[in-house]
């Protein structure tokens, strides 16, 4: 007997049974989506993650003061560390030649009026290089310029939100807002740019210049620079520059973390790959769980065919007939289940992506082959012992067996 | 001297049977199934085995058709020693050289009749349109052709026990091993059926070797043998 002489008994059998072989396949088809699904959705809110990260700013580079070994997000302690000023964002925009440019930031929550409207709003403190850093354009009006940075003046550039919150439908343009107390006039509204990974609102946010919000928090600390290469290349470059510049105005200690898009990057994929690992393998123990019902149903097939079986040995089929007859059986309706399994994760997925258009999940092709393949090898294992079992038989036996 | 030999050879047994042995079982609780048969059967036979339940005669009929082997003595079936064989071997000798009639039929209830009769050219690797071209034609000659296509149930048993004849034939065996073939049917179906066993025996040449209790089908055949206790006690052969 050839295979395609196996697999034609096998399928014929699976379809004199269609509700038991259906049912039988339900723990397959349940373990195949919710492995695909859980897989494809860590994977969709990867790439969330990647394009938020990308959408930042290009070539980005993230210098923070302190320094840490560890990789990643978060700020490192403040103790001990030579505090960051503008100064460095000068010494850097003159040496370092590897940048296209450079900006100071510094971050801080003040109370924001307008006429009787107050909210409590991040104020953001940079240059004018801020917009050519960071991927962010301005909606109406314009961004300070480097004489607004120079001469300390009380301008500024609002966000979406608040906008809306403080002004609703009037034009904030020319008006007068007062932040921390102090009379700051709006010269631009920034572009809308939504939420940071779902929690921060970009647009609950006021731009003033370095300069006034080293004032208004009374401190000459910068939270941080932001910095552009001139291309991706020359991104190693651009943070071996940094590094040398700024070690040696920090008194020759690197007391500063470099960053980068990528770096920041590599970490989250980190912990999301462990995620999705971790999620897969629970996923995982429901096709097993599969497989066992599978060999159940099995064993009990063996039984109610023993005569079958005899009938089929007793007219000359020999030990390995029986056992492929039976193996394939399982292989197919594990297999079935998979493909089935495949079609509604699919199915799935795109309903998935209608409700979170943001982060939808992404199937990739090697989870499909790896689910088939799996979904295979669950049957052939499952159907191991349950064929050896009825190959097993004797004849005369299996013949008398009522 | 030539023509000798050949006469010989023509009269060289189809089944021989050398002090058969077949013991179940050790110590106190061993049981002596047979018990030292010595057979001849020549080719193109009809014989009958008799005997009482428990006399053995099962047990001789699953050693003569390979579904068994006995623990002592030597089996040559067309000249080959079976008698110490492995079980996938004697699964091919069944396939090739043995067809069996049951008393239940024994159809697989899911497959057509012609499904049921192709079932051993599946395992001597004949090809799909080979085995439906075979099956059609052994049907046709069981006088089913227009049954193929129904399933056991639909089947009358007479209908039933010649779609088991015809899967019994269908490889061409050397030996047809029918195990109490009228037991379930009607009298006149029986007799219709031990026509036909008549039939294929005079007209196409075909051994049969038939397990009954009933003596007045046993006397349709052209030798009887009775068991008892493992031993066979009395053979019409001249």
């Amino acid at each position: 007997m050839n295979f395609i002489e196996f697999f034609r008994l096998a399928l014929a059998s699976i379809l004199e049974n269609r509700l038991r072989s259906f049912l039988t396949m339900l723990g397959i088809i349940i373990g195949v989506v919710s492995v695909i699904l859980l897989i494809s959705m860590t994977t969709g809110f990867r790439e969330y993650l990647v394009r938020q990260f990308m959408g930042i700013g290009t070539n980005l580079i993230i210098i923070n003061p302190g320094k840490t070994e560890t990789k990643g997000l978060g700020q490192p302690g403040f103790e001990g560390v030579q505090k960051m000023t503008t100064g460095d964002t000068m010494a850097l925009r003159r040496n370092a030649y590897a940048l296209e440019s450079v900006s100071s930031i510094t971050v801080g929550t003040a109370d924001v009026r307008y006429v009787d409207r107050e909210r409590k709003v991040m104020v953001i403190g940079t240059d004018e290089a801020f917009v050519k850093v960071i991927n962010i354009g301005v909606d109406a009006g314009a961004f300070f310029n480097a004489d607004d940075v120079n001469a300390s003046r009380r301008v500024c550039t609002i966000g979406y939100t608040v906008k809306n919150e403080l002004f609703g439908s009037r034009n904030p343009l020319g008006e007068i807002i007062k932040i921390g107390g102090a009379g700051y006039r709006v010269i631009g509204i920034m572009e809308k740019k939504g939420t940071f990974i779902g929690t921060d609102d970009l647009d609950d946010v006021v731009y003033i210049t370095v300069s006034a919000s080293q004032r208004l928090f009374n401190t000459d600390k910068l939270f941080g620079l932001r910095a552009k290469a001139r291309s991706a290349v020359m991104i190693e470059e651009a943070k071996e520059q940094i590094r040398i510049i700024l070690t040696k105005r920090h008194n020759n200690k690197e007391d500063f973390t470099i960053l980068t898009q990528e770096s920041l990057l590599s970490s989250l994929n980190s912990i999301l790959k462990a995620l999705s690992v971790v999620l897969a393998g629970i996923a995982a123990i429901s096709l097993l769980v599969g497989g066992i019902g599978i060999m159940n149903i099995m064993l009990v097939s063996v039984r109610e065919r023993t005569r079958e079986i005899g009938i089929r040995k007793a007219v000359g089929a020999r030990r390995a007939d029986i056992l492929f007859q039976f193996l394939f059986e399982s292989m197919l309706i594990s297999l079935i289940g998979g493909i089935i399994g495949i079609l509604i994760a699919f199915i799935g997925g795109i309903i998935i992506s209608q409700f979170l258009p943001q982060v939808p999940p992404i199937m990739e092709p090697w989870v499909i082959a790896l689910a088939t393949i799996f979904s295979g090898s669950v049957g052939i294992f499952f159907g191991v012992y349950p064929a050896y079992k009825a190959a097993q038989q004797d004849p005369i036996q299996a013949l008398r067996y009522e | 001297m030539v023509k000798g030999l050949r006469l010989v050879m023509k009269n060289e047994p189809l089944i021989l049977l050398e002090d058969i042995k077949k013991i179940y079982g050790s110590g106190p609780t061993q049981v002596n199934a047979l018990s030292g048969v010595n057979l001849k059967i020549r080719e193109g036979e009809f014989m009958a085995i008799l005997g009482p339940s428990g006399s053995g005669k099962s047990t001789l009929m699953n050693i003569i058709g390979c579904l068994d082997r006995p623990s002592e003595g030597r089996y040559l079936l067309d000249n080959i020693d079976v008698s110490g064989m492995k079980d996938d071997d004697l699964a091919s000798i069944r396939n090739k050289k043995i067809g069996f009639v049951f008393q239940m039929f024994n159809l697989l209830p899911k497959q057509s009749a012609l499904g049921n009769v192709m079932i051993p050219l599946l395992y001597s690797g004949v090809d799909a349109r080979e085995r439906k071209e075979r099956g059609l034609q052994i049907l046709r000659k069981m006088g089913l052709e227009g049954r193929w296509h129904h399933r056991p149930n639909e089947l009358s048993g007479g209908e039933c026990q010649r779609v088991a004849i015809a899967r019994a034939l269908i490889n061409r065996p050397s030996i047809v091993l029918a195990d109490e073939p009228t037991g379930n049917l009607d009298t006149r179906t029986g007799e219709e059926i031990i026509l036909l066993f008549k039939r294929l025996n005079k007209d196409e040449g075909v051994t049969l070797i038939m397990v009954t209790h009933n003596p007045e089908i046993a006397n349709e055949a052209s030798r009887r043998i009775y068991v008892k206790d493992g031993k066979i006690v009395e053979d019409t052969a001249p």
